[in-house]
């Protein structure tokens, strides 16, 4: 069975990228939120298995948005998928309970790598 | 700052970027971010159009791409060049910083007051195509309204 994805970036190329990088994967993109607040609604409707979340986005970042989401669900899974990739917010990642890390910019094995660490 | 950019475009989009002089064309946009740290630092990419047009075509992996196309695949890019740099000052002198989603502008733009300091780098693509990123350290902050100049 498809694993559900639900990507959060605020920029379509990023979302386009993750959807055809998933495209014929063991994963599947269920949605597409464009910032934290989109993603807390989200998150309660549709129940993914997995979330990607960038950190640079309008009004609620990524480090608040999966802070919230794990407070409210701590079984959520949350893999982080940023250009904001160093010590600082790698460490308040892991401190929040992300899964992991990816880089920006990311290529297909990165990204499902990540994915499947984020699982194991 | 140099290798930040041309790594991240040589990952992001498969673009070799030169390091040398650029003289930019009459179709140029401006990509501007505020990183926030205790001293503001604005970074600024002027680029030819064609070459952020090629970007979103190599990304997009389509031969046409729309004036929308374009500015979404340049805010995304020079965020991740953003956060290139934000990483290696990091390194370098574990400074800590964010910055908001970078704004996209036609044409060439400078932000209004005077930078204490400034360090410009300029670049050419294999299409010749040319690039200048701008750094100033200084009093601008994310909210500085924009003025133009001419290229």
């Amino acid at each position: 069975m498809l694993k559900r994805v639900m990507v959060v970036d605020d920029s379509r190329i990023a979302q386009l990228q993750l959807q055809e990088m998933l495209a014929g994967t063991d994963y599947q993109v269920v949605a597409c939120c464009q910032n934290g607040e989109e993603a807390l609604e989200q998150y309660e409707k549709v129940k993914p298995d997995l979330v990607t979340m960038d950190i640079v986005m309008p009004g609620i970042d990524g480090l608040d948005a999966a802070r919230l989401i794990l407070k409210n669900y701590p079984d959520a899974r949350v893999l982080m998928i940023s250009s904001l990739a160093y010590d600082d917010t790698i460490d308040e990642a892991k401190r929040i309970g992300a899964k992991g890390f990816v880089y920006k910019p990311f290529d297909q094995k990165q990204v499902l790598d990540g994915i499947q660490k984020a699982f194991a | 700052m140099n290798c930040s950019l041309q790594e991240t475009t040589s990952r992001f989009a498969g673009i070799h970027l030169c390091e040398q002089e650029a003289q930019l064309s009459d179709d140029v946009c401006t990509i501007h971010a505020v990183l926030e740290t205790p001293r503001h630092i604005t970074l600024l990419l002027y680029a030819d159009v064609s070459l952020m047009a090629r970007l979103a075509q190599n990304i997009m992996h389509q031969e046409v791409v729309t004036q929308r196309d374009i500015q979404d695949v340049a805010i995304e890019y020079f965020n991740v060049v953003c956060g290139r740099v934000a990483a290696n000052m990091y390194r370098a002198a574990r400074i800590s910083s964010r910055f908001q989603t970078p704004k996209f502008f036609q044409g060439c733009y400078l932000p209004d007051g005077h930078p204490c300091s400034q360090c410009v780098l300029n670049f050419k693509g294999e299409n010749m195509e040319n690039v200048r990123l701008v750094c100033m350290a200084g009093q601008c902050s994310n909210n500085t309204s924009l003025t133009c100049e001419p290229a």
